[in-house]
């Protein structure tokens, strides 16, 4: 466990090229970023001010688990993990980074969805559809669809992605890489949700993203997190209701407490949450990879 | 169907009024035809488009003719001019209510194979939530080996794959209409007015007909929906099993509120599953009814078609009726591990026995020494109290081949499941 004073709010590495919500990248020379996992924690497309101890850790291991997993449907970013460079990364970066090779984004978030929840059920109680595809009727909030289905989405810098068609991301980035993108996105989910389920996780939906190195398809930025990732309890699932959230539901149900508007700044976070919470994304490691947090 | 077990849109289908607009959709198609054909002028078909029928006519002749027919082309030609002697050219009155049915038919396999589909899905659901869930395998209602509820549930979603495949089949059966006249003949619409209007509304031509679509065909229909609800009803039964109080390892849902019993107030009856299986007997008894519709006298007589109404409309809001029912049940329905896992102690060990013979075969004994000794530890289980692991440890002729590691990894509700995954993948899930 993650001690409450190992904490990295911002990464310290020069050469910052990228901030994110959560992560931060830096230029590492020789075609290399580096790319850091902090503690922050978002909800609700808020960053909070507190951090979770040990939070990047787990997304920056959990990413490497599932890019060597998935190695065998598609090739990754990924060329070398912090953890295994001896010298020259502070200990805190350690743990939290992976060298990663520089790749031209595709500007799609490639999402696949297993249950029915969020937009996709906005769009089924709207129109009886999801993504355009015949899916049974009476289906309720968490149920499963007969298959995954495939539903990009367009990158915002700011707030929430938005959902295009399959057709109109055809427009965007060309007919072939749009069926060869929606292929591997289904792959990796089909696989990822079986590995998971098998050790009392649900993989509910889950956001990719590739870019093109040396013309080839490439796996970036971070792979089934949680973050990246609906996550919930094989053995609380129970249909019809919203799912608990794996991870930050103590943060969530707290916030919901304090009749915060959802706007910036966030309240604190009480220390107890904080605990549980760096708790709870060790358990998803743990449980996950069958291996302890480094 | 009585209100209480009709859903709304298959009531609709086998409503009189869907019924009325199929003839009269079947009566301007035909008009459409005789217009390629040239019989029928342009500015009289365009007023043919518009026809409709009057109810309150309707009713009127029918009291006094008792003829459908009769009545519905009064109804309609009421409302047309000179153009409405056009209306019913060269048809006899099977040729438009038998391609009704049809169109009906197809409607209400429509309906049906929805609702298969979502329990098809919530099947699927519970069975990869429930992959590892340990249980009882029962045969003869006696404990046999370890399985698990998953595996149960695949099963059970594999069959409802299948059901919708001979819907699928049977719908193709009955998807025909015929346009022959009074005894197939074609005598007074020749075969290629038939062709046009079974293209225009979806339907095959019937290869050969006589009066009527041939009832093979219908039989076909009614006895797959009554197989499907065979495999509801094996469900459903099931779950009305595992829900008696000794057992109780899976639960229908139980809405607050509900009452059990008028008599008893702890009740928690499964009463879902029991409606299934009632309903499902109603709908075996239509297909044999449906059966004895085949044989009809020469070109046809009519005894088939009293029946008729009520079996295909009864046969499909049933089905419909149950099919969503068990969704409903599969959806909700409470999974109790503790249960299983407790049940499967009840035999003290009795479970490994097989695994224990295999294990002495390997080290040596011949089958039936084997079978002898694990019968004998086990028949001291069930009739003494003891446990099986105990005594089998500790039965000298065990002792002497196999070691105590040996013995120990042989006790492994595990190893029962260890092809689970493998299972899964080869029936698709």
């Amino acid at each position: 466990m993650t001690h409450p004073s190992d904490v990295l709010i911002e990464s310290t590495m020069p050469d910052l090229i990228y901030s994110g919500k959560v992560r931060d990248t830096h230029d590492a020379g020789n075609g290399l970023l580096l790319m850091v996992s902090t503690d922050r924690i978002s909800a609700y497309d808020v960053v909070l001010p507190n951090a979770i101890p040990g939070k990047g850790a787990v997304l920056n291991q959990i990413s490497a688990f599932w890019f060597a997993q998935t190695e065998h449907i598609v090739p990754n970013h990924l060329v070398q993990m912090g953890l295994d460079r001896a010298t020259d990364l502070p200990e805190s970066i350690k743990r939290r980074s992976m060298y990663v090779r520089k790749a031209d984004r595709i500007d799609i978030e490639c999402v696949a969805r297993g249950y029915i929840t969020g937009s996709a059920l906005q769009e089924y109680s709207d129109a009886g559809t999801v993504a355009g595809l015949k899916i049974p009727s009476g289906m309720v909030e968490g149920d499963l669809f007969p298959s995954p289905i495939f539903t990009p989405a367009t990158k915002a810098e700011e707030g929430h992605d938005e959902n295009i068609s399959v057709e109109h991301m055809a427009d965007l980035i060309g007919a072939e890489l749009t069926g060869k993108l929606q292929n591997i996105t289904l792959k990796i989910y089909d696989f990822a949700h079986e590995f998971a389920l098998n050790k009392g996780i649900i993989i509910a939906d889950t956001k990719l993203e590739f870019g093109l190195i040396d013309g080839n398809i490439t796996l970036i930025d971070e792979l089934l997190t949680p973050d990246s990732s609906r996550f919930w309890d094989r053995d609380g699932y129970q249909p019809g209701s919203i799912q608990p959230n794996f991870d930050k539901q103590f943060v969530r149900d707290w916030l919901n407490s304090q009749k915060w508007n959802r706007e910036p700044p966030a309240p604190d976070l009480p220390a107890e949450i904080v605990s549980k919470t760096a708790v709870r994304y060790e358990d998803a490691f743990v449980k996950i990879t069958g291996r302890n947090l480094k | 169907m009585i209100e209480r077990y009709s859903r709304p849109y298959m009531s609709a289908v086998w409503s009189d009024k869907n019924k009325y607009d199929k003839w009269l959709s079947i009566e301007i198609a035909v008009c459409e035809a005789w217009a390629i054909k040239g019989l029928i002028p342009d500015e009289d078909i365009r007023k043919i488009r518009e026809a409709s029928y009057d109810f309150d006519i309707f009713r009127e002749v029918l009291k006094r003719t008792k003829h459908d027919m009769t009545a519905f082309l009064q109804s309609t030609t009421a409302g047309l001019g000179r153009e409405g002697r056009w209306l019913h050219q060269g048809l006899t009155t099977s040729d438009v209510w038998d391609t009704a049915t049809s169109l009906q038919l197809v409607e209400a396999s429509e309906l049906l194979d929805e609702e298969l589909m979502g329990l098809e899905n919530s099947l699927k659901e519970k069975a990869l939530m429930h992959k590892n869930t340990l249980m009882i395998g029962r045969t003869h209602g006696v404990h046999a080996e370890p399985v698990t509820f998953g595996l149960k549930v695949a099963l059970w979603w594999d069959e409802t794959k299948r059901a919708r495949k001979r819907l699928s089949d049977a719908k193709k059966s009955v998807a025909v209409g015929k346009i022959s006249g009074p005894v197939g003949t074609h005598a007074t619409a020749p075969p290629d007015i038939e062709a046009s209007v079974c293209a225009q509304l979806g339907l095959e031509p019937a290869p050969i007909s006589n009066q009527v679509i041939q009832r093979d065909r219908h039989a076909h229909f009614v006895t797959t929906l009554a197989l499907i609800a065979a495999t509801l009803e094996k469900i459903a039964t099931e779950i009305r099993g595992l829900q008696r109080t000794e057992i109780r390892e899976v639960e229908e849902p139980f809405s607050k509120g509900q009452t059990g019993s008028s008599s008893m107030p702890h009740k928690r009856n499964p009463e879902l599953t029991e409606r299934i299986c009632g309903l499902a007997r109603l709908i075996r008894g239509h297909a044999v009814t449906s059966m004895e519709n085949v044989a009809l006298w020469g070109e046809r007589d009519i005894s088939h078609s009293s029946a008729e109404r009520l079996i295909f409309p009864d046969s499909c809001l049933a089905l419909d009726y149950i099919t969503n029912l068990l969704n409903e049940v599969i959806k909700g329905l409470v999974v109790h591990k503790e249960r299983m896992l407790a049940n499967m102690e009840l035999t003290k060990g009795l479970v490994f026995s097989q695994k224990t013979m295999l294990l002495l075969v390997e080290k040596g004994l011949s089958r039936e020494s084997a079978y002898e000794i694990v019968q004998e530890n086990s028949m001291k289980t069930w009739d003494e109290s003891g446990d099986f692991r105990s005594l089998i440890s500790s039965d000298q002729r065990v002792v002497d081949l196999v070691t105590a590691s040996e013995l120990e990894s042989l006790f492994d509700y595990e190893k029962y499941t260890e092809f689970v995954d493998d299972i899964y993948k080869k029936a698709g899930l």
